[in-house]
């Protein structure tokens, strides 16, 4: 049976058939691999503009012949979770808009995108603000870095029932803030600390400062990790103490603070959560990457060449539709050759937060384990 | 004397129904109510599931309305591995002679579910059974099953003969004030929390022995340390296994009833097979769901139950109405 749109393109087209068919589907339309994105609209082109590295970045849409009704069909796999917008021109003038049929949202520091997502991709519960689930508390603190050159901003998490005559793990996040705001970090905390998958913790969500510069292996910026941060987290809050009660976590560059902060102070963070880090290396030559990537592929080179053992643990995730799925996937026989116990894992999805939130019950439940086979409360 | 009463509950983190519980109790005369009788009214309870926070019972008291009487089991046992560092160690070898086992065990058993749910799931054609194959391979897992929980009440009761509870001058002190603090009560409330440590508090200082014919109001992992065998579950868990497996001998104060706390969560609820095997492998006894408000009650010769629901052998849950045990 041929899909939807071409049993619409072989029928009557009118303004009313139109508005039929929009009305009897959701969209994007999903049909086992076929994935139709339609766009209603005067244009004098439209594209479908996506973030999966493989593709096109730039999909041109047809026109439905004698109709203001565009379409493109794209083949996806299941499990995918693709972001997106719509490019329409119209003459010389063109814009990026959100698709105007899809009411599925992702939101990012730049805005937000379209998701459309295909069967077998579930947006997890533990992602969801669940009534039941006492909430954390966030509070910020101000910690002096000598190491940076001045002050730095910290949101804290402690769990619902916090005790400070309890001893909890420390995780420190890169880009803290939007972990929280974009990847509902705050929820998933709250919610898998209450299901007992995960033990409660204490969570220091670092604001980046120069973010390129000292998310990119940058000496100073480990130093104040260990040397500024931890101390006083470790005197300010009940933790553990001990180099399995500490996590480094981060996406992207953050992902390169993490493991490089773990390299230059072995033994200190025994448990690192990499997301989609941006682990560009070179075999020989010059990469190919922007001038940002310099010194990451300067630290990387020499990680490779002498990766001692930054960590114990070491949660590695990426997506398959990111570039930089080549780069984390070498980067996973390199970590288990050195003897680092690793946890890898793919999706099919994109260098995006949804992305990293829907990684955050695996990393953190392997990372720190909660005692629910124990625990019935 | 009357046949004890027992009410099991679900969770009481949020929409607790602790307090209906004791009111039916007190209302069918099985708890003494204020100002009736010698122990005046009051209500002991248990927490050392929650350890370290063992104390922390504030909430608990304010939504019974009452003050409670902590029987701080944990408090009592941290002061006892204090002042007698062997009592500690002993804990530990013991701990480390029950993991072993226990992994010994999962290993067995991982083998025979497998098996088992493998046949269960098995499609055949018309006309050809392989009923034979699932019986025998659900048996097998009885088998495994039982011949654990023999091990295990054997090797818990050699344990605790090694560690000499029973005539050590702290423990049976303790033990006194227990009963004491028993006697001057009405009822006895086990709370929920890490069931293992519970279990071994309960153990350590003979509850079962001290509680006498108290009517019990147990949830979540108390109503599991009540019960004849403690089963550790979670059918989706983030990592590791997800094996049902008995983990030791309860109390055995509640008869005929393998309790589930949570079951919404921790059971996939929607598949038949699985619920299935749950039941068939632990009968005659009777799976039952404690999910949030629900409750199932024992007024001496049977079980009813409030929203608790039963596994059947065919895989479907059914409201728990009235179970002999």
């Amino acid at each position: 049976m041929p899909i939807a749109i071409r049993r619409f393109e072989r029928g009557e087209k009118t303004v009313e058939s139109i508005d039929a068919f929009l009305a009897e589907h959701e969209f994007p339309l999903v049909e086992g691999a076929q994935v139709t994105f339609v766009y209603r609209g005067e244009a004098d082109a439209v594209t479908l503009q996506h973030f999966i590295y493989g593709l096109p970045t730039s999909q041109q849409f047809r026109r439905v012949s004698e109709t203001d009704l565009w379409s493109l069909i794209v083949e996806l796999p299941p499990e995918s979770r693709v972001e997106y917008k719509l490019g329409v021109r119209h003459g010389e003038s063109s814009k990026w808009i959100r698709d105007p049929l899809n009411d599925k949202l992702a939101r990012d520091p730049f805005g937000a995108n379209s998701v459309c997502t295909t069967s077998g991709y579930t947006e997890p519960d533990w992602a969801q603000v669940d009534p039941e689930a006492p909430q954390g508390t966030l509070e910020t603190i101000t910690i002096p870095s000598a190491a940076l050159g001045d002050d730095r901003t910290v949101t804290v998490y402690t769990p619902a029932r916090f005790r400070t005559t309890r001893r909890y793990p420390l995780l420190i996040t890169h880009d803290g803030p939007d972990f929280v705001n974009f990847a509902s970090f705050g929820t998933v905390l709250d919610n898998l600390i209450h299901r007992l998958e995960i033990a409660p913790m204490v969570v220091a969500l670092t604001h980046p400062g120069a973010r390129n510069k000292e998310y990119a292996a940058h000496r100073p910026h480990a130093q104040y990790l260990a040397e500024e941060l931890l101390p006083v987290m470790e005197e300010r809050y009940p933790l553990t103490g001990t180099p399995d009660s500490r996590c480094l976590m981060g996406a992207s560059f953050g992902a390169v603070a993490s493991l490089s902060a773990a390299w230059y102070y072995p033994g200190l963070f025994q448990r690192l959560m990499l997301l989609s880090g941006s682990f560009a290396f070179t075999d020989i030559g010059t990469h190919e990457r922007s001038s940002a990537f310099d010194p990451v592929v300067e630290f990387v080179n020499a990680f490779r060449e002498e990766p001692g053992l930054p960590a114990e643990k070491i949660f590695v995730a990426c997506g398959v539709y990111e570039s930089l799925i080549y780069e984390n996937r070498s980067l996973v026989p390199f970590l288990q050759a050195a003897g680092l116990d690793v946890k890898y894992f793919e999706s099919r999805d994109g260098h995006n937060w949804e992305n990293w939130r829907d990684r955050l019950r695996d990393g953190l439940s392997w990372l720190f384990p909660g005692p629910l086979w124990m625990v019935y409360e | 004397m009357p046949p004890r009463s027992i009410s099991l509950l679900g969770p009481q983190t949020r929409r607790p129904n602790l307090v209906s519980a004791v009111e039916a109790l007190s209302s069918d005369g099985s708890l003494a109510s204020d100002g009736s009788s010698a122990s005046d009214g009051r209500l002991a309870v248990i927490t050392a599931g929650w350890q370290e926070r063992e104390l922390e019972i504030e909430e608990l008291d304010e939504h019974l309305g009452r003050a409670t009487v902590n029987l701080a089991l944990y408090r009592r046992s941290d002061e006892l591995f204090a002042r007698s560092p062997e009592l500690l160690e002993g804990l530990w070898k013991s701990r480390a002679v029950l993991e072993q086992i226990q992994a010994a065990y999962t290993v067995q058993l991982s083998g025979a579910l497998d098996a088992a749910r493998t046949l269960l799931s098995m499609d055949v054609d018309d006309g050809v059974s392989i009923t034979d194959y699932q019986d025998d391979a659900i048996a097998v897992v009885r088998g495994i099953d039982e011949h654990h929980f023999a091990r295990l009440t054997t090797v818990h009761a050699e344990l605790e003969a090694q560690q000499g509870y029973d005539t050590h001058d702290d423990v049976l002190r303790h033990r006194e004030e227990l009963r004491e603090a028993l006697a001057g009560c009405s009822g006895l409330l086990v709370a929920g929390g890490h069931v293992l440590v519970l279990l071994n508090r309960l153990r350590m200082f003979d509850l079962a022995g001290s509680v006498g014919d108290l009517p019990v109001i147990a949830w979540s992992a108390g109503a599991m340390a009540v019960s004849e065998r403690v089963v550790l579950f979670h059918h989706s868990p983030p990592q590791g296994h997800n094996n049902t497996e008995l983990a030791a001998p309860g109390l055995g104060i509640c008869k005929g009833l393998v309790p589930f706390p949570h079951a919404a969560r921790r059971l996939e609820v929607h598949d038949p097979k699985r619920l299935s095997l749950l039941a068939r492998r632990f009968a005659p006894d009777q799976c039952v769901t404690l999910d949030h408000e629900n409750r199932v009650d024992f007024n001496g010769s049977q079980w009813s139950g409030t929203g608790a629901r039963r596994l059947t052998e065919s895989g479907t849950l059914e409201p728990l109405e009235v179970v002999c045990p």
